[in-house]
């Protein structure tokens, strides 16, 4: 039960902090911005939580799954308006609420479900604490490293990188209801990092990694981060000048 | 109107493939898939219906299979798989690990599945 819950923080809150490291290096949100962040998270949760069961039986089965796809679409849609938009610290922000509601949603689910076993409450809770541990420590590895680089430029072309990795999701999801086929794995690099280890989460958080890939995943992924580093460089050439595109 | 009976022709076409798509029924009862072993023909969209007859929600996933799907106790979830090529593809319940596994084995074309006596 601990190394599952490791296992199970590791997927669903690593995304999370490296989302929150991105915030605070690309957008320099202050306090206010994160409590409203806080908040709306929570509720998001709550109700997803809370409907989850509901919406699964929807759609022949697959209503969480259309309702994961709208939240991921959304969250790219807003991660692009926060390149060119006035108000791009709230576009930002409501970037992050779906991406960040969904994982916790599924870890509140696991929660719930084995928290009120109490024989396994211990492993859950050292498991939860040794997961954020990792979680909070790369992501502050990230924030290190990033820093020094911390141009706009390269910020919002991470951030996007990192949107993008976690909008190209919705394609097992639409496989999964039937809308799209399968084909063939790519190629197969399971052997180098297999997408059960530690690298294959970090770099499935940080990139959107999948180590069997197949075209429609491929396709998608170069078509969502080609889309955003087309608008991070349009927005910098265009507004570097501007006195809104130095603060932002 | 030529448009109209075209699309009227592609839903009933889109119906008929439904129709004929394979499905297979996997049960989950005391944290372990019945049958581990899933056979489904190559290069065929399957449907999968798990059936969780615990009282515990499960989580099925598979890295090889790029699937994860939470099914709540006493509750059935569907999930589409496939066109496959030939292979096996193992799954497990992220819940329960070390017991709910089984694998996927996507027959080449022709090829029988075995007998399980």
């Amino acid at each position: 039960m601990l190394i599952n819950t490791v296992i199970l923080m590791l997927r669903d809150a690593l995304p999370i902090a490296l989302l929150i490291s991105f915030l605070l290096l690309a957008f320099r949100l202050q306090r206010q911005t994160l409590v409203v962040l806080l908040l709306s998270t929570v509720i998001t949760t709550a109700v997803l939580v809370l409907l989850r069961n509901s919406v699964s039986d929807t759609f022949d089965g697959a209503g969480y799954e259309w309702l994961t796809v709208a939240l991921l679409l959304i969250a790219y849609l807003f991660a692009l308006l926060s390149l060119d938009f006035k108000a791009y610290r709230s576009a930002a922000i409501i970037a992050a609420i779906p991406v960040i509601s969904l994982h916790l949603a599924d870890f509140m689910l696991y929660l719930f479900a084995f928290g009120s076993h109490s024989e396994r409450l211990p492993g859950i809770l050292v498991g939860s604490v040794l997961g954020s541990g990792i979680s909070l420590s790369l992501a502050m590895l990230l924030v290190v490293l990033l820093s020094p680089y911390r141009t706009t430029l390269a910020m919002k072309s991470l951030w996007v990188l990192f949107m993008a990795a976690q909008a190209s999701g919705a394609i097992p999801l639409l496989q999964q209801t039937g809308v799209i086929d399968e084909s063939a794995a790519l190629w197969d690099s399971s052997v180098i990092i297999s997408d059960a280890s530690e690298y294959g989460h970090l770099l499935k958080a940080l990139l959107g990694y999948e180590s069997q890939p197949d075209l429609p995943y491929l396709l998608t992924w170069l078509a969502l981060v080609g889309l955003g580093q087309c608008m991070v460089l349009r927005h910098h050439f265009l507004f570097r000048s501007s006195p809104e595109g130095a603060s932002s | 109107m030529l448009r109209l009976m075209l699309s009227v022709w592609l839903i009933v076409l889109s119906q008929d493939a439904l129709a004929a798509r394979p499905e297979v029924v996997v049960r989950l009862k005391d944290h372990l898939f019945h049958p581990a072993k899933v056979y489904v023909p190559a290069n065929k969209k399957v449907k999968l219906i798990i059936i969780n007859e615990d009282d515990d929600p499960e989580e099925f996933d598979s890295f090889a299979l790029n699937r994860e799907k939470v099914v709540f106790g006493q509750a059935k979830a569907n999930l589409f798989i496939g066109p496959l090529p030939p292979g096996r593809y193992p799954f497990f319940g992220q819940y329960h690990p070390t017991t709910a596994q089984g694998e996927v084995i996507v027959l080449p074309p022709g090829e029988e599945v075995p007998d399980a006596h």
